[in-house]
């Protein structure tokens, strides 16, 4: 038993080890390819994310809405609804959260809470449609839910490019919401939002783990026949998983129009919706370790970002964050199937 | 002149004893027929000879030498080909490229038009009348058609002896009629065919030779010429062991379930259940007696409205309950116990010791779960059911099997429903496990418990039940209350004719 344990504790050391192995040896292969100084990539990237305090809350700040965003996909991802359209229902939320912040006249903190509301629901709704056709008639909500990015994504812009545009700026953006609906920063650029960040993860602990909503996501998450079998209602699981996740976007949309942006302009999304899909996927069904993951990976999205300035081509910043998380997901992929 | 002989084969699954001691010959140009109930071993005969099994003991002679197979690929080579009673076809292929996936040298660089034309060449030799269907994709042809192509998956192989399971089972009676003609054609051109049946007339209409089986044993090989079907029938259910469980019936109470016209369609849109009509006495243990796959299944899953019916009523306790949702009728007080989603394979014990009833106030409040009730639940039925684990917090995929069904046996016991539904549920077990089972069955009807048990297992329905209804290709074909040794073999025959 106890030797079983402490075998346990080792796989787990190692294997955080490898993990955050993985980018130091991506981004030691790109500068040696790119001909530049190994230790001057290293330790720019270190001080731009960990090493400094600046560099420290920008991670942070991107932590926060991978945190958000990954809760709601590790709710899907338990049914085995894979909801990759956290993006466009992240659009939609914003949306939402636009159209309540810059046109009704209520006070700030109602506002605020009304916003959220709205894009909570507009997202889960927008999700719901992708949750509603796999329940009802199997289609697969993988296609779905991708191409409905695209679409929200074309919505938002719409929005803010048009009847909502701001008139006096030349750039498509909407005017900047009321000041009393605005949430403080915590320590520019950290903002309130995180703490609603941290909150989401015990709550989606709970609700996994001790709640029924979370024992029939795993009952039809892992085999529907028998769920079905045991009169668990599946299609309804099948459909609120999606609900649910995809309302939790929503939700992340408008924390980025209260605590971030305070107005709407295309492209504020970021590609966050798919970013979070990596420390989903990286923490599997172990929730608690969500915040660790989406740490990394914020540490990982600022720091390739930041790495125009040592010489790397700005174009290239996406490759090598690709590579990394690439890197970052071979461990897991091989512990996994040396399980099953 | 011998063509294969099998001597002595022996084979036993765990403790259950497949194959005793058993002997057949097969003659070049014959049809042999192999004539048994569910279980009696006809498959895994054939399944040794053509080296999906292991045999324990026993030699087996191909044209007089000794072989071993090891793998189905040998036995091809020997000139030995199955077609196997599930088709295993893939759907979206057209019916050429399944033929082409079942060889065993396909060349990397598919000459399409060759391929087509040597196909086609062998079809048309056969007469199977697919030359024109090859491009086809497999799901748009008829059952009839789709076991063609499993036939002709075997024949480009160029078999001298043909094995077939059950190959009538899915035909309508017009093409059952063909199949025999083209069957008669086949051994004309010198081919022997081994065909598996538990059908009486099958076996009499086309067969040289009849060779019966029951649990294992070989009970006689016949001329077809010289025989009869009840004669058969007496042989197939020649065994007959007395009832040990069975105790005289309390005065029934008052009707528990009452079905009417049921009719219900299997997962592949056949209407499996065609105007079925029973009924359930408080207290009662009814059986239904039938050979697999004639609907009885599909009869518990209406009732359970896992399955929608097509038409009839169910009624419980006076009340229309076919709209209700399962979880409705399980608060009623019906609870299915199968063979298959029964348990999550993957999750534990303790998950799923709760598995129909999560949202019991017991084990949960508002909405949150009471881990704590639910441990000792599971402990509960752990200790009680003698459920082999090395915990609770074992998946159940580690259990074995008798200890998996001892386990759904006893979450759905400790519901104390009203009507339980058994299906199949001792399928693959062993005589321990099953014996078990049987008893907590019994012990549950002496409690006040009422169950309609549905099985194979002829002798365990007529051990235990206090009623028995016949079914044969979806429809009621008797019912018997009285069960003795006599009304075994009328069941028997029942069970085994061709409407």
């Amino acid at each position: 038993m106890l030797a079983e344990f402490r075998k346990k504790i080792w796989n787990t050391v190692i294997f955080l080890l490898v993990i955050i192995l993985m980018p130091v040896i991506v981004l030691l292969l790109i500068s040696s390819a790119m001909e530049l100084q190994a230790t001057d990539v290293l330790s720019y990237f270190f001080s731009s994310t960990i090493g400094s305090v600046s560099g420290l809350l920008s991670v942070l700040d991107r932590t926060t809405i991978l945190l958000i965003l990954s809760v709601g996909l590790m709710i899907a991802f338990r049914c085995s609804t894979w909801n990759i359209g956290a993006e466009g229902q992240m659009a939609v939320g914003i949306v939402g959260a636009l159209g309540v912040s810059l046109f009704l006249a209520l006070p700030g903190p109602i506002l605020i809470m009304l916003g959220f509301l709205v894009s909570f629901i507009l997202g889960g709704l927008w999700g719901g449609v992708a949750g509603f056709l796999k329940a009802k008639w199997e289609v697969n909500e993988i296609p779905i839910t991708l191409m409905q990015n695209f679409v929200a994504l074309a919505l938002l812009d719409y929005m803010v490019r048009g009847p909502w545009r701001s008139p006096e700026v030349a750039l498509g953006r909407t005017p900047f919401i009321p000041e009393t609906a605005r949430l403080p920063f915590i320590d520019f650029p950290l903002n309130s939002a995180f703490i609603i960040g941290l909150v989401f993860v015990p709550m989606c602990y709970w609700l996994l783990n001790n709640t029924l909503l979370g024992y029939r996501l795993q009952a039809a998450g892992v085999d529907r026949a028998a769920a079905s079998f045991a009169g668990i209602n599946v299609k309804r699981t099948i459909f609120l998983s999606m609900f649910i996740s995809a309302a939790i976007a929503g939700f992340g949309g408008a924390s980025l129009v209260f605590s971030e942006f305070f107005m709407g302009q295309s492209m504020m999304t970021g590609n966050y919706g798919f970013y979070a899909i990596v420390p989903t996927l990286l923490v599997g069904s172990k929730v608690e370790l969500l915040p660790f993951a989406c740490f990394l990976t914020a540490v990982i999205l600022v720091g390739s970002l930041n790495l125009s300035i040592v010489g790397v081509p700005a174009r290239f910043t996406l490759l090598i964050m690709g590579t990394i998380f690439l890197g970052m997901c071979l461990p897991v992929i091989f512990q996994r199937k040396r399980k099953q | 002149m011998e063509i294969a002989s099998m001597q002595n084969i022996t084979k036993s699954f765990g403790l259950t004893r497949a194959l005793d001691s058993v002997t057949i010959t097969v003659n070049k140009g014959e049809v042999l027929s192999l004539l048994g109930e569910n279980g009696a071993g006809k498959t895994t005969l054939m399944n040794i000879l053509c080296g999906l099994y292991r045999k324990d003991g026993g030699t087996i002679l191909l044209k007089g030498n000794e072989v071993e197979f090891s793998s189905p690929q040998e036995s091809i080579a020997a000139r030995i080909g199955m077609i196997h009673q599930s088709f295993t076809l893939v759907s979206e292929f057209t019916a050429l490229e399944n033929v082409l996936l079942g060889l065993s040298n396909t060349p990397s660089l598919i000459n399409k038009k060759k391929i087509t034309e040597e196909v086609s060449v062998t079809s048309r030799r056969f007469q199977l009348g697919l030359e024109r269907k090859l491009d086809t994709p497999v799901y748009k042809l008829s059952v009839g058609e789709q076991q063609k192509v499993e036939i002709l998956k075997c024949l480009v192989k160029n078999p001298e002896l043909i094995i077939l399971d059950e190959p009538d089972r899915l035909l309508t009676e017009g093409e059952r009629q063909d199949f025999f003609n083209w069957l008669e054609q086949l051994t004309n051109q010198g081919h022997t065919i081994v065909l598996i049946t538990h059908n009486v007339n099958t076996a009499i209409m086309v067969s040289t030779r009849i060779a019966v089986l029951e649990k294992g044993k070989l009970k006689a090989t016949i001329q077809a010429k010289e025989t009869s079907r009840d004669e058969l029938i007496a042989l197939m259910f020649a065994e007959f062991s007395p009832s040990i469980h069975k105790q005289g019936r309390t005065q029934t109470s008052g009707r528990l379930l009452d079905v009417t016209s049921l009719k219900v369609r299997d997962d592949m849109g056949f209407e499996s259940v065609s105007d079925v009509s029973l009924h359930v006495d408080q207290e009662e243990i009814v059986g239904i007696a039938g050979i697999e796959g004639n609907g009885q299944s599909e009869i518990a899953e209406a009732v359970m409205n896992l399955r929608k019916k097509v038409a009839g009523s169910i009624k419980f306790n006076g009340e229309e309950i076919s709209s209700y949702p399962t979880k409705q009728i399980q608060k009623m007080g019906i609870t299915l116990f199968g063979s298959k989603n029964m348990l999550i394979q993957p999750l534990s014990v303790k998950i799923n010791s709760v598995l129909d009833s999560p949202e019991d106030s017991a084990f949960s409040t508002h909405g949150n779960l009471n881990w704590q009730t639910i441990a000792q639940h599971a402990r509960r039925i752990v200790d009680k059911y003698d459920v082999r684990c090395s915990g609770i917090d074992a998946p159940a995929s580690a259990l074995s099997g008798g200890n998996k069904q001892k386990l759904v046996m006893g979450r759905k016991l400790e519901q104390t429903p009203k009507l339980l539904l058994v299906v199949n549920a001792t399928k693959d077990l062993d005589l321990k496990s099953t014996e078990y089972l049987y008893g907590m069955l019994l012990e549950y009807r002496k409690k006040g418990g009422t169950v309609l048990f549905i099985s194979v297992d002829l002798d365990a329905i007529i051990d235990i039940s206090d009623r028995v209804y016949v079914i044969n290709r979806g429809k009621i074909v008797g019912e018997f209350s009285d069960l003795t040794s006599e009304t075994k073999q009328s069941i028997g025959k029942l069970m085994a004719e061709v409407s």
